[in-house]
C-alpha cells in the first residue's frame, strides 16, 4: 500500500509506468490499429515519412507500412522480454533457493554451474542455442533466459542464506516442516523483493538481446520484430535511414520505460526497507 | 577575563531541521586561547551538538540561532586550520585506502603547516611521532586497517593537529578505547595542548576524564548548559542538583572495574517534548512546583554559575 | 605483491571447475548438433562412404560418448579445437587470426566506457542532487536504453554517410599499403565508431555506478572528517571519495567482460570488423558448430583472464584485500 504511494512519488517511476502502459496498450491493440498482416504490401516502396497519410512513418523497400510493422513489433518485443525475464527469474529463484537452503555440495555444485554460465558470454550462448535448435519464439525466449538467470540466482541465494538462520525459519524446522515447504512458504516471500528490483534490468536486457538476435537474423522469422526491421533497413541505410531509425527509437523508448519503471520500484522498495 | 576570548557563544540554539526539536538551547560560554573546557553530558544531551556548533561542522540544513564569535581570530574559523576536530570513531574518520602518513601530509600541505625546509610527509612523520605512535616513519606507510583502534585514534589526533590549529575539539574521542589506552590518550591530549598552547574543548560523558583534562567544566543536560565553572569549584562545590547526581553516580561510589558507569534514576527527557520549566525537574530530588513554572534563571557569573532556582548568586 | 599472488592462485583454482563445466557443456552441444567432425571435414574436401567410416574409426567417433568426451578433452589439451567447416581450417587458427581485432575493439571500448564513464560519474557524484548530477543521471539512463547495434547504424548514417568524416566499416583501409604510424592511425579511424557503439552502454553503466558509489562514500565518516580537516571540496572528491568509489567499479569491469564480448558480436557485424564476434555470426550463418563452440571456449578463457587481471588491479588499489590473516584489527 505505502510502497505504491512511494512508487507514485517517484517521477521516474510514474513516467516509466506511463510509457509501458502506452506500449502495452499498443501491443494489445495492434490487430485493431493495424488489422491484417503487417508484412503485407500496402503502398509504393520507400515512401518517405510524413508524406502519405495512410503510412505516416513511410514504407520499406517492398512497400510495407513501417508504422504497422513497428506496432506489431511491440507485441514481439514485450512478449519476448517479459517471458524471457520470467523464465530467467524462475530458474534463478529455483537455483538460488536450492543452493541457499541445502548448502554443502548442492550449493557448491550449483554455484560452480552459475560461475560457468557467467563466464560464457550470454549472447554467444544464445546464438549457439538458437542456431542449434532453430529460431522460434520459444527458443528465443529460452536462449535469452539461459544467459540471464545467474544474477537472480546469486541474489536469491544470498537472501536465503541470510533468512535461513532467522527465528521463524528455525521454528518451522523445529515443527518439522518439509524443507521445500519452508522454502516456498517461509523463505521465498522474504527473499523475493530484492529480485523484483532486479527484474527491470533483466526485462530491459531481454528486450535488447531479443532485438540483437533478430537483428542478426535469429529471431522468429514469421513475426515483425524491431531488430529484424532495423536489419532490413540496413540495405537501404544510405538512401532511407529512417527505416532503421524508427524501430530503433521504439526500442529505446521501450527500454527507457522499463528502466524508469525499475527506478520507481527501487524507490518504493528501498524506502520500505529503511522505514518501519 | 583579560584576554579577548578565542570563541564566545551567546544564547546559541541549534535545530537539525526547520521544524525538528531544539537539540541545544541558549548556550552561553567563552573560551580563552589555551584554555581547556570539558563539556560533560549524557548521550543525547546536546553536548556533541555544542562541539559541532563551535567547530562549524553541523550537518547541512541545521539552523543555528544566537551569536557565535571568534574575537581572537578576527575572522570566521577555517576548519582544520583554526580548529582541529577528533571524532569518536577512530576507524571511520580515516580513508581506508590511503596510507596514514599521506593522509596527514595531505592536511599539512593544504594548510601549508610545515616548517620551511620540511616536506609535508616529513612533517607528517614528525606529527605521528608527537602523538607517540611507535616507529612513526614506518607507521606512516601503514594503512588504517593495519593499525589498532588506539593507534588509529592517535592518527586521527595527528590529523586534527596537522593544520596547527588554535583549538582542538575532541568529541568523545576516547570513549571507544579500553580504559588503559584511554588514560594514555587523555594524558597525550593534555600534553599536546600544553606544548602548543592549544585551547581544548573535550566533550565526554565521563566526569572523571573531564576532571583530568578540563580546567573549566560545563555540564549539559537535555540541551541546556546547567552548570559551568572552574574545575575546582564545580567539583568541590557543585551548585546544580544534576551535577551533584552525576558526581555521586560516577565518582562517589566505588566504580566497578570495566563495568558501565552507574547512572542516575530516571530517563533524560525526550527532546521533542521537554518538560516545562526546569528540564531536570522530573528527576530532581529538590524539585518544587516553582521549578516547573519557568526555566530557572542562570545564577552567578556566566562562566561560573548554574541554572537552578536554589543555586547561590543573583539571577543573571 | 604477495597478496596478489594469493589472489591469483585462488582465482586460477576456482577457474578449473568452471572451465570443466564449460567444456562438458560445449561438448554436449557439439554432440547434439547434427553432423560430426567427419561430416564437417569431408563437407569441405569431399569423400566417399568408405573414407567416412575410416575417418570415424581413426578419430574414435564410433566409440561411446564417454570415450568421445575423453578424446575431446585430449584434443583440447593439445589446443586442438576441431575443424572449421566454413573455413576449411583448424578452428584455433581461424580464431587466433580474428582475436586481436576483438581485443583491440573491446580494449578501446572498455577504456572509453571506464575512463569517461567514471569521470562523468565523479562529476555527477561530486555534488549529489546538483544540476550536473540531474542532467547526467537522466542522460545516462537514456543512453543505457540505447541498443549498441542501432547506435552503430545511426553513427554510420551521421558520421560516415552524411558528414563523411569516418569510414563506415572494416578495421583498416584494404590494400592501402600503409605502415607503422600511418597504419595505426588508419585503424584508429576505423575503430572510432564501433568503439563508441560498443562502449556507450557501458559508459552509461559505469557513470551510474560511479555516481551511486560516491553517494555511498559521502555518507561515510571519513568524508565528513576530511571536510573537518579543511581539505578543499575538489580534493575530497578526487582523492578520497572518487578513489574509494572506484573500487566496486573495478569489480564490475570483470563481471562485464562476458557481456561485452557478447555485445561485440553485433557491433562487429554492423561495422564489418573481422573479429571474434563477427566470426561467431559467420559460424552461425554457415552452421559451423565446432567453430562456434571454439569461440565460446576461447571467450570463456578470455573472460577468466580478464577477471584475473581485474583481481590483480583490485589488490593493487585496495590495500585491505587479502590482508585478513596478518592483522587482528
Ligand atoms: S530548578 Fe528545581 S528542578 Fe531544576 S534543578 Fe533546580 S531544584 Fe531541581
Amino acid at each position: 500500500m505505502s510502497a505504491a504511494v512511494r512508487f507514485r512519488a517517484s517521477a521516474e517511476g510514474v513516467a516509466g509506468l506511463a510509457i509501458l502502459a502506452l506500449l502495452g496498450l499498443v501491443a494489445l491493440l495492434a490487430p485493431v490499429l493495424h488489422p491484417g498482416d503487417p508484412l503485407d504490401i500496402v503502398g509504393a516502396p520507400l515512401t518517405r515519412p510524413f508524406t502519405v497519410l495512410a503510412t505516416p512513418l513511410g514504407t520499406d523497400w517492398l512497400g510495407r507500412d513501417v508504422l504497422a510493422m513497428i506496432v506489431h513489433g511491440a507485441r514481439t518485443s514485450l512478449t519476448v522480454g517479459l517471458a524471457a525475464a520470467f523464465v530467467a527469474i524462475s530458474i534463478g529463484v529455483a537455483v538460488g533457493t536450492l543452493a541457499g537452503l541445502f548448502g554443502r555440495w548442492v550449493d557448491e555444485t550449483l554455484m560452480r554451474v552459475t560461475d560457468a554460465f557467467q563466464t560464457i558470454p550470454g549472447f554467444l550462448l544464445a546464438l549457439a542455442f538458437v542456431s542449434t535448435v532453430g529460431p522460434s519464439l520459444a527458443t528465443v525466449v529460452f536462449a535469452i533466459a539461459l544467459g540471464a538467470w545467474t544474477g537472480p540466482a546469486r541474489l536469491v541465494r544470498a537472501e536465503v542464506l541470510s533468512i535461513r538462520e532467522r527465528d521463524f525459519v528455525a521454528a518451522a524446522r523445529v515443527v518439522g516442516m518439509h524443507p521445500l515447504a519452508i522454502a516456498v512458504r517461509e523463505v521465498l516471500p522474504h527473499a523475493l523483493p530484492p529480485v523484483v528490483s532486479l527484474a527491470a534490468v533483466i526485462v530491459a536486457g531481454a528486450i535488447l538481446t531479443e532485438a540483437a538476435l533478430s537483428f542478426l537474423g535469429l529471431g522468429d522469422p514469421n513475426r515483425a520484430t524491431w531488430g529484424g526491421l532495423i536489419a532490413e533497413g540496413r540495405s537501404v541505410l544510405r538512401s532511407a535511414p529512417f527505416l532503421s531509425i524508427w524501430p530503433g527509437l521504439a526500442l529505446v523508448v521501450t527500454v527507457l520505460g522499463v528502466h524508469l519503471a525499475g527506478e520507481g520500484v527501487v524507490a518504493a522498495l528501498a524506502l520500505r526497507r529503511s522505514g518501519p | 577575563m583579560s584576554q579577548s576570548p578565542l570563541v564566545q557563544l551567546e544564547g546559541v540554539g541549534v535545530r537539525y531541521a526547520p521544524r525538528s526539536p531544539q537539540v541545544l538551547a541558549d548556550a552561553t560560554l567563552a573560551l580563552a586561547p589555551g584554555e581547556r573546557l570539558a563539556v560533560i553530558g549524557e548521550s543525547g544531551s546536546g553536548k556533541s551538538t555544542l562541539g559541532l556548533a563551535i567547530a562549524g561542522l553541523l550537518p547541512q540544513g541545521s539552523i543555528v540561532t544566537g551569536h557565535l564569535a571568534w574575537p581572537a581570530l578576527g575572522d570566521r574559523p577555517r576548519p582544520g586550520r583554526d580548529i582541529g576536530f577528533v571524532y569518536q570513531d577512530p576507524s571511520g574518520s580515516l580513508d581506508p585506502v590511503m596510507r596514514v602518513g599521506d593522509q596527514v601530509a595531505e592536511v599539512v600541505a593544504v594548510h601549508s603547516a610545515m616548517a620551511p625546509d620540511v616536506t609535508p610527509l616529513e612533517q607528517a612523520v614528525n606529527l605521528l611521532g608527537r602523538v607517540e605512535l611507535p616507529y612513526p616513519a614506518r607507521t606512516a606507510r601503514a594503512y588504517p586497517h593495519q593499525l589498532s583502534g588506539g593507534q588509529r585514534q592517535r592518527v586521527a589526533l595527528a590529523l586534527a593537529m596537522a593544520g596547527r590549529p588554535k583549538l582542538l575539539i575532541a568529541d568523545e574521542a576516547t570513549s571507544a578505547l579500553d580504559p588503559i589506552v584511554q588514560a594514555r590518550m587523555v594524558a597525550l591530549i593534555g600534553r599536546l595542548c600544553d606544548d602548543d598552547g592549544l585551547a581544548l574543548v573535550f566533550v565526554t560523558h565521563d566526569i572523571a576524564l573531564a576532571a583530568t583534562l578540563g580546567s573549566r567544566l560545563a555540564v549539559v543536560y537535555a540541551g541546556r548548559i546547567v552548570e559551568a565553572g572552574p574545575r575546582s569549584r564545580v567539583l568541590g562545590a557543585p551548585r546544580h542538583p544534576y551535577t551533584r547526581a552525576l558526581m555521586a553516580a560516577q565518582l562517589g561510589i566505588e566504580r566497578p572495574r570495566g563495568g558501565r558507569l552507574p547512572t542516575i534514576e530516571g530517563q533524560p527527557p525526550d527532546p521533542a517534548t521537554p518538560p516545562p520549566g526546569c528540564r531536570f525537574a522530573p528527576r530532581c530530588a529538590l524539585a518544587v512546583s516553582a521549578c516547573s513554572a519557568a526555566q530557572p534563571p542562570w545564577r552567578g557569573a556566566f562562566d561560573d554559575g548554574a541554572a537552578c532556582l536554589f543555586a547561590p548568586g543573583n539571577p543573571a | 605483491m604477495n597478496r596478489a599472488f594469493v589472489l591469483v592462485r585462488r582465482r586460477l583454482l576456482g577457474a578449473v571447475p568452471v572451465l570443466a563445466i564449460v567444456v562438458v557443456g560445449t561438448f554436449a552441444l557439439l554432440e547434439s548438433a547434427p553432423g560430426d567432425a567427419v561430416d564437417a571435414y569431408l563437407g569441405t574436401t569431399g569423400g566417399d562412404r568408405g573414407l567416412v567410416d575410416q575417418l570415424r574409426r581413426d578419430w574414435g567417433l564410433d566409440q561411446g560418448p564417454l570415450q568421445r568426451l575423453g578424446l575431446y578433452l585430449a584434443a583440447l589439451a593439445r589446443l586442438d579445437l576441431g575443424w572449421s567447416v566454413a573455413f576449411s581450417r583448424p578452428v584455433l587458427d581461424v580464431i587466433l587470426e580474428r582475436l586481436p581485432n576483438t581485443l583491440l575493439l573491446m580494449g578501446s571500448a572498455v577504456a572509453l566506457a571506464f575512463g569517461l564513464g567514471s569521470l562523468l560519474g565523479v562529476v555527477a557524484g561530486s555534488r549529489p542532487g546538483g544540476p550536473a548530477d540531474r542532467i547526467l543521471s537522466i542522460g545516462s539512463l537514456a543512453l543505457y536504453a540505447v541498443p549498441g547495434f542501432w547506435l552503430g547504424l545511426v553513427l554510420i548514417v551521421v558520421f560516415a554517410v552524411q558528414l563523411r568524416w569516418l569510414p563506415s566499416g572494416g578495421i583498416e583501409t584494404i590494400a592501402s599499403g600503409k605502415q607503422g604510424l600511418a597504419r595505426a592511425g588508419d585503424i584508429a579511424r576505423h575503430l572510432v565508431l564501433p568503439v563508441a557503439a560498443l562502449g556507450i552502454l557501458y559508459l552509461a553503466l559505469y557513470l551510474r555506478m560511479m555516481r551511486a558509489g560516491m553517494v555511498e562514500v559521502w555518507r561515510q565518516d571519513f568524508a565528513r572528517a576530511a571536510f573537518a580537516r579543511g581539505l578543499p571540496h575538489r580534493h575530497i572528491v578526487w582523492r578520497h571519495v572518487a578513489r574509494n568509489a572506484l573500487l566496486p567499479l573495478v569489480t564490475m569491469l570483470g563481471l562485464q567482460a562476458a557481456t561485452m564480448l557478447g555485445g561485440s558480436v553485433v557491433i562487429e557485424s554492423v561495422f564489418a570488423v573481422p573479429g571474434l564476434g563477427r566470426l561467431a555470426h559467420e559460424a552461425v550463418a554457415q552452421r559451423d558448430t565446432p567453430l562456434l563452440l571454439g569461440i565460446i571456449l576461447v571467450g570463456a578463457v578470455l573472460v577468466i583472464a580478464v577477471n584475473l587481471a581485474v583481481d590483480i588491479a583490485y589488490a593493487a588499489l585496495d590495500p585491505r584485500v587479502g590482508a585478513g590473516q596478518e592483522t587482528s584489527a
